[in-house]
């Protein structure tokens, strides 16, 4: 097999098997049609691109599912526990034969031909009951309008060779409703001794009547949207005669009514009076009370949503083309801050002349920046959607009641940072289940609900993005951590420790691993690993504890990994960048300020609090103007809990930073993340804040 | 894919005696050296390089070329000779290793000569030491005898090893 | 004569099964294609049976079909035959 076709063949799968994992454990709770209707299309695309890419066993196989489940769509079969664990089985029966290695691939040959004979058992069972089920069968659905639609296909000759049938596609359609008409185009299909059986000539022209949206019918062919001819014509107006009225209205008098803000009453009353007083929709509304006008103004820019989402198409892009187009933003910026200094330079009008034409540039630039971001940002729900099934078999397997809540799921985040976040997310929840999450009885005990629940949570603040995972379980004891720590030798008995010095104990390699990971009653297992990740993302990790009621890990991730604000300081001729978002002040100390203490080395004392002190230029072995701390300056940075002073010469002022990743070779210091180039060319690392920390603590310890 | 080409090339020189290969020679010291035309990206003057603070004592720092940061080697103290001023005819060869760029600070750049694939001859063992893996073969053009050095090797994973442990020691 | 259809003709076989209806073409009056045991048919197959069929006709041949299940049936007249 194409080797390209395969890539793209796994990477869907992948998705689709995610979206489709957290659909049927979802369908387990309570059956929703949309939601079945969902894990159909699913199934259809993992038939479609496994007959693209050739994977016949995946290919026949779903076929068969989805004939049963088709039975379900109509309502022939109805949704029982067998059929759920029969699509759950069926899930880890792809995964298997799609990611398996040979031998797993194999085994998953033997799996299917168990799930056939279980699928053929539900079909021929299920129907048989079918007309009890259709006797009961109540017109539950309000009846909806009906449309027409007039759909002309046309498939591109080798149609065939993506592994598709057209007709299975034509039938599909047609099964969306009742078919009126059908005209089939033969006009291209040469004689027979000139034929070329694997071509496909034919055309159709369908007139369907259905309760289905356009939308939907749309839907049908989302594998082939793409290169061949599909006109769906709604011609409903044609067919029926209705009071005509601006499409656009229609829509949002539905939309008022879909969220509550009127009723079906004010709705007619409302279109009333539009057609006597001339008035836009909304305006009446805003006018009656019904809505206050952010209400109107929310609606409209749904419907505005809406109607995007219909119309716009949308394109498959490598993403590598975004990283190259990335970096020629980078060189951009670059350009531009060069084009800044050479305006610094200049003494005349034209200083002010260039310096306004760039203002308008940088601006520009800014919004290009964010919109090429907007392309690499994905919403984070089906990350966290993939650990329903997680949670349900881990907390099955340890034999507790847990549900999981999933908050923020539209929350955008780089793709990148999505793909890196999935195991440590993985620990965290794990952690939540295994100690933080009580049993049932426990619960009881302590007066909680028997059922624990996980939230899953994702919002965005102040540059940042947040990620939490809280559990309502029983918290860390503070106690057994210091314990812990005094036994390992990193506190002595009777020291003073913070909850926050205590809590940080957890990320130390090995702290809760050294014994009994129960001991702990909270977490640990492993989140010397989150942080290591999350920092490699340069985020942070913390730990919001409250025992007793639960705790809360919470991941913060800068928006982009790709450009930041930064500020440039020099240490003797040599130019490096503190990320803006990690500098709390600068200040020159006085002498007075300087101490050195016993564990912490050199100190300078800030607003009645000792920072450590780093002299970059003897951590990184340069040479540097000032030597001493209150004729240079010191920066004072932030990473989680802990502050640390950098002696700097003096600062340079802030800039926009393109990051260029450094050869992770080139140097064995955590203390540097990267490099950039600046205006004038020059190459200036970045220090990465959070790594210096951690040498220090390193050194110290 | 030029790798491929270099391969493609030594497949066919078995059957035509006279296939030639191409090479960039420059010189470090007395010595010249040749590398695959093949590997070499270009050939630029020397320019500012920044220091890379903790790093080995031949990566010389960082350049940036056209945008991209690229690490630089000086070869004079890769191979362990004396360290000189750099001057007018100091240069730097970017060359591709495993997709990436790398640059390698030389003396000079004589020449892009032709060295028939058959007066091409395995190092003579100097020693078995991991230190001369870089060198791939000794070519001879003429009276010339050009050392040709097998880029993919100027940074061995067992001397990233060594300044590791050096440095957690 | 009648030529039962391979219950597994699909895509990968329409090549052949165009090659076996070209070859009855050649010979019999009338040939009946057997659909016994089909239930369903790639688009591919039975373009190449409403070829053939346009084909006898032209010929003043003719081309019939039996034991066409309902499934294939309907398939069938979403092709274009009207049965």
């Amino acid at each position: 097999m194409n080797s390209e076709i395969r890539d793209i063949f796994l990477e869907e799968s992948r998705e689709t098997l995610m979206n489709l994992e957290s659909d049927i454990v979802s369908l387990e709770g309570h059956f929703d049609r949309e939601l079945f209707n969902n894990i159909f299309r699913y199934v259809h695309t993992l038939k479609g691109s496994s007959g693209v890419a050739g994977v016949n066993s995946v290919y026949e196989f779903s076929h068969q599912l989805e004939n049963l489940m088709d039975l379900v769509r109509s309502e022939r079969i109805v949704v029982s526990e067998t059929i759920i664990d029969l699509l759950l089985d069926s899930l880890d029966y792809f995964k298997l034969a799609i990611f398996g290695t040979d031998e797993e691939i194999e085994e998953s040959e033997k799996m299917k031909e168990g799930l056939l004979s279980r699928i053929f058992d539900c079909i021929t069972e299920g129907t048989g009951k079918a007309q009890g089920a259709d006797e009961k069968r109540p017109a539950v659905a309000p009846a909806r309008d009906e449309r027409y639609f007039h759909i002309h296909v046309r498939f591109k000759e080798d149609i065939y060779e993506n592994g598709i049938d057209p007709l299975r596609i034509i039938q599909d359609c047609c099964a969306q409703g009742d078919l009126l008409e059908r005209a089939v185009d033969r006009s291209a299909l040469p004689d027979f001794p000139q034929l070329d059986p694997e071509k496909c000539y034919l055309a159709w022209d369908l007139l369907i009547r259905t309760e289905k949206s356009r939308r939907e019918m749309q839907d049908v062919f989302i594998f082939v949207r793409d290169d061949n001819e599909i006109v769906i014509e709604d011609v409903t107006e044609e067919y029926v005669k209705e009071k005509e009225l601006p499409a656009a209205d229609v829509k949002i008098g539905e939309l008022l009514m879909d969220r509550g803000i009127i009723n079906a009453e004010d709705y007619d009353s409302i279109l009333e009076a539009q057609a006597q007083e001339n008035k836009k929709f909304g305006e009446i509304v805003v006018e009656r009370g019904y809505a206050s006008e952010n209400d109107m103004s929310r609606a409209l820019k749904e419907q505005d949503r809406m109607r995007k989402k219909l119309e716009s198409s949308t394109v498959r892009v490598d993403t590598v083309k975004l990283d190259n187009l990335m970096n020629l933003l980078g060189e951009i910026v670059i350009g531009q801050s060069s084009l800044s200094r050479i305006a610094e330079e200049l003494e005349d009008e034209t200083e002010f002349r260039l310096k306004n034409a760039l203002h308008g540039l940088d601006r520009i630039t800014r919004e290009f920046q964010e919109q090429i971001m907007a392309i690499r940002m994905i919403p984070v729900g089906p990350t966290f959607e993939q650990f329903r099934r997680f949670v349900r078999d881990q907390a099955k397997a340890s034999g507790k009641e847990i549900s999981l809540v999933i908050e923020g799921r539209e929350t955008e985040l780089d793709k990148t940072v999505i793909e890196k976040i999935g195991d440590p997310l993985k620990h965290m929840i794990r952690n939540a289940v295994d100690h933080g999450i009580e049993t049932a009885e426990e619960r009881k005990e302590r007066g909680k609900n028997p059922a624990g629940s996980i939230r899953l949570g994702a919002y965005h603040q102040e540059g940042y993005v947040y990620i939490e995972v809280a559990d309502d379980g029983r918290g860390i004891s503070l106690q057994r951590v210091r314990e812990k720590a005094e036994v390992l030798g990193f506190l002595h008995e009777g020291d003073e420790a913070s909850e926050a010095r205590l809590l940080s104990f957890l990320f130390i390699p090995g702290f809760s691993t050294a014994e009994k990971v129960g001991d702990l009653s909270g977490r640990g297992v492993g989140m010397d690993v989150v942080r290591t990740n999350i920092e490699s993302l340069r985020g942070s990790v913390e730990i919001l504890n409250q025992e007793g009621e639960g705790t809360t890990v919470q991941i913060k991730l800068p928006l982009t990994l790709a450009i930041i604000e930064g500020m440039m300081v020099r240490v003797g001729k040599s130019i490096y960048i503190i990320p803006l978002l990690s500098i709390v002040e600068s200040l020159r100390p006085a002498r007075e300020a300087l101490k050195t203490v016993e564990d912490k080395g050199e100190v300078v004392m800030v607003r009645n609090e000792y920072v450590t002190l780093v002299r970059l230029y003897d951590l990184f072995g340069i040479p540097a103007d000032c030597l001493n701390p209150w004729e240079g300056l010191v920066v004072i940075v932030e990473s989680g809990e802990e502050k640390v002073g950098i002696l700097v010469d003096e600062l340079m002022g802030q800039q926009q930073i393109v990051i260029r990743s450094l050869d992770v070779d080139m140097t064995r210091s955590r203390a540097l993340s990267g490099a950039t180039v600046l205006g004038d060319g020059r190459v200036a690392l970045i220090i990465d804040v959070h790594g210096l920390v951690g040498e220090l603590t390193r050194r110290q310890a | 894919m030029n790798d491929t080409a270099t391969k493609n090339r030594n497949v066919t020189s078995e059957e035509d005696r006279e296939e030639l290969q191409q090479f960039v020679t420059f010189t470090i010291g007395s010595e010249i050296y040749g590398v695959d035309v093949l590997k070499v990206q270009e050939i630029i003057g020397i320019t500012e390089i920044t220091y890379v603070p903790n790093s080995l004592p031949f990566m010389k720092g960082v350049i940036n070329l056209r945008g991209n940061v690229v690490p630089v080697v000086d070869l004079r103290i890769k191979f362990r000779m004396e360290e000189r001023e750099y001057d007018a005819t100091t240069v730097i060869i970017i060359v591709e290793v495993k997709s990436r760029s790398i640059g390698m600070i030389v003396d000079a750049v004589s020449d892009v000569i032709d060295i028939a694939v058959t007066s091409i001859h395995d190092t003579p063992h100097f020693s078995a030491s991991i230190e001369t893996d870089y060198i791939r073969n000794i070519g001879r053009k003429d009276d010339l005898l050009v050392i040709i050095l097998n880029v993919d090797k100027i940074l061995t994973a067992e001397e990233m090893e060594t300044i590791r442990k050096k440095e957690a020691g | 004569m009648d030529y039962r259809i391979p219950e597994d003709v699909g895509i990968k076989s329409v090549r052949e099964f165009y090659g076996t209806l070209k070859g009855l073409l050649e010979g019999d009056e009338t040939v009946i294609l057997d659909f016994s045991g089909l239930m369903s048919v790639h688009l591919s197959v039975s373009v190449v049976v409403m070829a053939a069929h346009r084909e006898a006709k032209r010929l003043g041949k003719a081309i019939k079909l039996k034991n066409v299940s309902e499934p294939v049936r309907r398939q069938l007249y979403l092709t274009g035959f009207n049965i």
